[in-house]
């Protein structure tokens, strides 16, 4: 059992996250953290994938700079996991990029902003929720929606871009790493 | 082409199409923002533009209303000045029909029955007269009240062609005592330039003095007063008196009642009482 690799590869993630979060915050929702947890389940699978993303939002959450997130914690966590099915189905439908810049890197991006898309939405309706509970109406989610919609583009069009950009490079470096993608997948205790 | 590539693909297209949905959606918030904005900077114009008419017009009104009162005020001004115009126009003739009428009175014969009717119309005319006077002056105050709260009120200066008439009239007092206790003062009575003493004492009696004309001295001898007549067998007659601003003291005058002239602010009196025998003083004083 490589408990131990598999523990340090999701503090290694997760504090990778939590740096970048730090490092973007002033850039409203644009974030590596995106990126990083959908590498990580690229290269190491759903279980890491979801215990970088579990454990990276939880923190984010509740040492934010913008304060603690509150009820909203568990749907940013349901929406990061978003990332890690996007990143382990991404692992089985395209083989691993075998050079940091082919012009398949943009299908990540796109798979990135497809979850930003829906990420977004979700956070959107769950606020939405939140501040208008128990009175809530369909046209004061769509309020809510409409008023993070300048977010949303930011984010998409960050995701897309990062994604494009970054993820084949961290993918291919942790396959190298770890030799191949066979044995990368088996730290997964 | 490979089926990964056609997902690949695929899943390009969809991102690219939810961008561009987040963009319509983010491009038709602001919309309606500006569109709400737009309809509130407009309802506002609306609403100022509303309560501009509301003030022009009760503006127009006002100064509509301020114009009239200017225009009323011009008007009544104008009156005015025909009334004192008019005042001193008959102020004159008054002056002038006085002047004939004392002159005509100091020389008369007093036996002459036109005498006595001259000398009660005197009175009664210059009643009339000082009465008049005093019904302008009032008018004239009023007016000048008037004049001065328009001006205040309205930050203006309506002075133009008006002109006040002083109608101050002179004044002298008279004393009449008749010697028993019984005297009586005409204080500040209304005289005219010109007039002696005789002709103030008919009009302060209604007329109600008797005379001796003596043409040769041109000068009247008093012989009554308001029915109170000289007394040969008691010796007792009419004196008169001058009032010496100096000596505070009664003088007795030194010439007759139609030699004293009135001018304002004269003091003179007359007394009945005993004659000295010896130096045909009288032995009494005025009170």
């Amino acid at each position: 059992m490589n408990t131990s690799r598999t523990i340090s590869i999701i503090a290694l993630f997760t504090s990778l996250v939590i740096v970048t979060n730090y490092a973007l915050v002033e850039l409203p929702n644009v974030k590596l953290e995106d990126t990083l947890v959908f590498a990580s389940a690229y290269s190491f699978g759903l279980k890491i994938g979801a215990y970088v993303a579990i454990a990276s939002e939880l923190i984010w959450g509740i040492l934010s700079p913008y304060g603690f997130g509150g009820i909203i914690i568990p749907f940013l966590v349901a929406g990061e996991l978003l990332y890690v099915f996007a990143g382990f189905f991404a692992s089985k439908l395209w083989p691993k990029p075998q050079k940091g810049f082919q012009y398949e890197n943009i299908f990540f991006g796109a798979l990135l902003a497809i979850c930003a898309f829906v990420w977004d939405t979700e956070t959107n309706i769950a606020t939405g929720l939140i501040m208008m509970w128990p009175h809530v109406h369909l046209l004061g989610l769509i309020g809510y929606e409409l008023t993070g919609a300048v977010f949303m583009v930011f984010h998409e069009v960050g995701d897309f871009v990062i994604g494009s950009a970054l993820a084949p490079i961290l993918i291919l470096y942790f396959s190298r790493v770890f030799s191949d993608s066979k044995n990368a997948q088996r730290i997964v205790a | 082409m490979q089926t990964r590539t056609l997902y690949g693909i695929m899943v390009v297209l969809i991102a690219l199409l939810l961008l561009s949905s987040s963009l319509a959606i983010y491009y038709s918030y602001q919309n309606q923002q500006l569109a709400s904005q737009k309809n509130t900077i407009q309802n506002e114009l609306q609403n100022a533009s509303s309560k501009y008419s509301t003030l022009a017009s009760e503006y127009n009104s006002i100064l509509s209303t301020y114009n009239g009162s200017v225009s009323s005020f011009k008007a009544l001004a104008l009156t005015y000045s025909q009334a004192s115009a008019s005042f001193l126009s008959l102020s004159k003739e008054y002056n002038i029909t006085f002047s004939l009428l004392v002159n005509a009175l100091s020389e008369m014969n007093t036996s002459e029955p036109a005498y006595t009717n001259a000398s009660k119309t005197l009175t009664s005319l210059w009643q009339e007269y000082t009465t008049l006077v005093a019904q302008y002056k009032q008018l004239s105050s009023s007016f000048q009240e008037i004049l001065t709260n328009f001006n205040r009120e309205n930050n203006a200066t309506l002075l133009g062609n008006i002109q006040p008439i002083s109608v101050s009239l002179l004044t002298s007092n008279i004393l009449i005592d008749f010697g028993n206790g019984t005297y009586h003062w005409f204080n500040e009575t209304a005289i005219q330039p010109g007039w002696n003493f005789y002709v103030a004492t008919l009009v302060v009696t209604n007329g109600n003095v008797v005379a001796t004309w003596y043409p040769q001295y041109s000068a009247h001898f008093v012989t009554g007063i308001d029915g109170v007549f000289n007394n040969n067998a008691q010796g007792e007659y009419w004196f008169l008196w001058t009032w010496n601003s100096t000596s505070s003291s009664w003088q007795v005058a030194s010439v007759g009642a139609d030699q004293l002239m009135m001018y304002n602010g004269s003091i003179y009196a007359w007394t009945y009482c005993l004659e000295n025998i010896t130096n045909y003083m009288p032995e009494c004083t005025p009170h």
